[in-house]
Formats: C-alpha cells, structure tokens, sequence
C-alpha cells in the first residue's frame, strides 16, 4: 500500500520545483519584456516575475481574472499594490529582505 | 512598473479594447459650438475613430463615422438635411442612427440600403461646447458637471497634445508634482529668465490622501503652514472618472478635460468659470482660445503652469513606457487610479454601468472642491491667471480685473470692519 504522507512530500516537492522554476526562468515570450540592453531590463524582469499571481484573500488568478498589481519602491521593500478581480480584494503586498521596525513615539 | 499587456491594455483605446471599451460609456466634448457657424460639418478624431460632427439647418447636431459606407468618401464634405446627412459622392443619405434610408443610384424596389448601417452616435450641446456619445444603447444623461452650467464668466482655453490621455490622468493623482513642476521648478525658470513665479504653489507637501468617491478618486493634501482643517484636506477637489479633473480656488472653477483623440493624442482643454461677484452678465458661448507650449525654436514653453505640465506629459513619450519607471511611495494615487481603470473594464465587460455613468435627469452635479486653495485665498486667482494657461485669454484683462474689484471690496469691508 502507497504511503499517502510520502505523495504529499512528492507533490509537495513538485510545486516547489515549479515554484522554483518560475521564479528563476523568464517567460516563454521574452518579447514582452524590454530587451536585455535596455538599462532598466532587469528591473521589468524582476517584475514580470516577482509580482503576485494570486490573489492573497480568494487564490484567484490576478492574470486571469482581470486583475493588476502596480509595483513601487519604498527604500529596499518592493510593494505590490494588488487588486484582485475575483473578489474585489484591494491591498498591498510587500517584498522585502529585512524586517524593519520602526519605534512609534513613546 | 507594469507589464507591456497591462500598459497595452490601459491606454489603447481604439474600438474593441477593453479600454477603449469602457471609455465608450462617457460622453465626451469634441467641439465648440462657434465651429459650425461657417461650416454644416466637421472631421473629428475620438477614441482611434474618425466621424464626421454635423448641425442641421434647425441646430441638431448629429455624428457618423467619417468614411462612407459606399465608396469611402469623407461624409464631412457632404448634404446636410434637417434628418441626416447624404455623401456628396453618390448621394447616399444616412439618419442620425447611421442607417442608411437613400441610395438614389440603386432601383428602389430592392432592400439594399436597409442593410447598410454606418456608424453613429448622439450629440447634443451644453456651456457652448458639443458633446457626443459613440457607445452601445441606451446612451446615459450627459452630466452637467457643475462648471458647465454654473453662472459666470467663461472661458476655455484647448490645444491638442501629442501623447496618451492616461498619462495627463495619472498627473491628477500625483499632488506632489505641484511642488516640485509648479514650485521649485517653475521657482528656477522664474530665476533663470528673470520674474517671480508664484509662491503659493512652492509649498511642501505634508500628507496626501485618496478616497475613492461615487466620481472617481478625492484627492487631498495637507501643506506645509496649512492643517487637516484647511480646505485643501477637509474639501480636496476631485478626479472625475474617466477623462476629467476638477480643480478651483478664489472664485475660479475649472473643469480640465482630456479627450481621448487615439493612443497617443489627447484634446486638452481648461473650462473656466469666474463668479467671484452676483451681476454678472452671462456670456452666449464662453471665450475660446488656443494656448502655446512650444516656442518658435521648438521648445516646451515652461513659464507658465500647464505649459510646465505639457512639457513633463509629453516629454514622457506618446505612450510612456511603464515597464522602465520606477513608482515610489508617493505614486500611490497613480496605482489606486490603474485599479480603477481595471475594475471598471471588469464592470463594462459583465455589461455593468462604469464608475461614473448617470442615468437619471439631473439640473447640475456638484463637485467638491477647494475654495482656498493652497491657503493663498486672495492672492490665488491673480497668481492662476498670470502664471497658467489663462495668461492666453482675449480676456485676461477683465478676467484680472473682476477678481482685483472683488477682493478690494471685501479688503476695503474688512478695513471698514476693524475701524468700527
């Protein structure tokens, strides 16, 4: 008899590569990012795949359920101002590699 | 920073795009009714289209598409009638739908021409301007926006702008240019070439806020000096969705309007209303002009305010290349206005009314708006005339003098006031 805990390792070690694969790999169209000598270029392809493609309140397609997510900038974090056309769901989510806490006056 | 689909897809605005799709919900200005007093026709380009604008003997105004189903000559040179307009080609004559109801070359007893529709819009006239509809029925109520309808003295100043529309809406939400093109910029042109330019649009921006409102995006700001109190953030003024921003201060009110040409030409214009007393006469049709932004050398012109805006817009590029910016924290309102944009295709492609669409008869729509702006009160209206498009007015002078007798009346009380 199959060990069920054993499939779910193997599935969940097949979305971590996928997972893996997306974020290392360009799209298969490249030609809709800016050519690789444009100054910016890296910065749109770190966009095109770093951005959320899921909806963080529903799991829906951001792509697909005509939703958008505007990247900015604030020092090192990179915020994805995300909404969601499948559930409405308008809010930020935020890339960052270092947890800054800022003291409140006290 | 966006993609290269989603930039796509938020600024083309030809038929069939989901932009362009939505922005066929609104009625747009696309003339001034002093345009049709030599001519019965005119050619107009609105969103990637081009139609032809008629007036009828009895002053009905009508808009089909330019090119005529036939043979594709430009319907603009054609027959006026009181019930639609006929191509000067071959006679082929069309109703106000765009149906085609005379083919005088073709035998009669046959239903040829009742297959033959063109398109068409509607068109009807408010504050001496012509506006039409080229969306799907019913078509909803034109809105009579207040500075539209308003008493006062009118004038509009327009020109047209080689770059998308979006990038001038996206400028509606980013408070902070005002201080940096109108203020410290405009501070250094002023050093440079040898004036003052205004103070009150130098000053520091402290907190801005967005709310989202049943018009589009309420746009606040607290400046340096000012407080949560002043009107700049207790009444803030409006984006008007999708094509407009309403903007006063010191018994001006202007509406700005950007009027999708195509991709990447947009018709400007500054409609202005000055009522800053009670007897006032009331014009037949507001004062129109056109205002410069490039030089004889074929330089921006930047002395002035929306000389400086035109400079940045269409320096950006025809259509900017959102996937090499770099958006910051202050650039919030430009992202909340792209999600507004996206939700309200969503609305258009499920067959919902947009943000925007009003279906019931209304006298005027109100809009919030600034009455002291930039806490500059009297000083305000002068500095707007002589540093903004105004500047370009046949009226400058009266306008200039209609606002200098009213706050020497209202400094003259105050003084009467304090001697008491």
């Amino acid at each position: 008899m199959p060990d069920p805990s054993a499939e779910v390792a193997r599935e969940q070690a097949s979305a971590m590569a996928d997972t893996s694969a997306m974020a290392d790999h360009l799209p298969e169209d490249p030609h809709l990012l800016p050519a690789p000598s444009e100054w910016f270029a890296p910065d749109s392809e770190r966009h095109y795949l770093d951005r959320p493609r899921f909806c963080p309140m529903c799991a829906a397609s951001i792509g697909d359920h005509g939703g958008i997510t505007t990247e900015y900038w604030t020092a090192d974090t990179r915020n994805f101002m995300t909404w969601c056309g499948g559930c409405g769901w308008f809010g930020e989510v935020v890339r960052f590699d270092r947890v800054t806490i800022t003291e409140e006056d006290h | 920073m966006l993609t290269v689909e989603q930039n796509n897809e938020l600024t083309q605005v030809g038929p069939g795009t989901p932009m362009g799709e939505l922005l066929r919900r609104y009625w747009y200005p696309i003339a001034f009714e002093q345009d049709f007093d030599a001519v019965p026709a005119r050619s107009v380009r609105l969103l990637s289209e081009d139609w032809t604008l008629y007036k009828t003997p009895s002053g009905k105004y009508g808009i089909i598409q330019e090119r005529c189903a036939h043979r594709r000559a430009s319907m603009t040179y054609g027959v006026v009638h009181k019930d639609g307009i006929r191509c000067g080609y071959h006679g082929w004559k069309y109703d106000f739908a765009g149906q085609c109801v005379e083919q005088p070359a073709e035998a009669e007893n046959q239903n040829f021409k009742d297959r033959v529709t063109m398109k068409g819009g509607q068109a009807q006239t408010m504050g001496g301007m012509v506006w039409v509809y080229v969306g799907p029925d019913p078509a909803p109520e034109l809105p009579r926006f207040d500075v539209f309808v308003k008493d006062g003295i009118r004038d509009v100043g327009f020109t047209t702008i080689p770059c998308s529309w979006l990038q001038i809406m996206e400028n509606s939400v980013d408070p902070h240019h005002v201080e940096w093109l109108h203020g410290f910029y405009f501070n250094f042109v002023g050093e440079t070439n040898g004036f003052e330019a205004p103070k009150a649009f130098q000053k520091k921006h402290i907190k801005t806020g967005f709310d989202e409102m049943e018009w589009g995006i309420l746009k606040r700001r607290v400046l340096e000096g000012s407080t949560e109190e002043g009107d700049d953030w207790k009444i803030g003024h409006p984006l008007v969705f999708p094509f407009y921003m309403r903007v006063g201060g010191a018994y001006i009110d202007q509406m700005q309007i950007r009027v999708p040409i195509d991709d990447t030409h947009t018709w400007k214009l500054f409609y202005s209303t000055h009522n800053p007393g009670e007897t006032l006469d009331v014009q037949d049709r507001p004062v129109v002009y056109e205002y410069l932004w490039k030089d004889e050398e074929g330089r921006f012109i930047t002395d002035y305010i929306e000389g400086q805006d035109v400079m940045a817009w269409v320096s950006q590029g025809p259509i900017t290349d959102r996937t090499q910016e770099h958006l910051g924290r202050s650039d919030a309102g430009v992202a909340m206005l792209r999600k507004m944009f996206k939700e309200n295709m969503r609305k258009v492609a499920e067959g919902q009314d947009p943000l925007g669409t009003i279906r019931e008869k209304h006298d005027i729509i109100n809009l919030p708006c600034e009455k002291d702006k930039f806490g500059a009160e009297r000083t305000f209206a002068a500095a707007w005339i002589n540093g903004g498009s105004m500047r370009y007015s046949p009226i400058k002078q009266q306008l200039l003098e209609l606002h200098q007798s009213y706050w020497a009346g209202i400094e003259a009380a105050e003084k009467a006031g304090a001697g008491a």
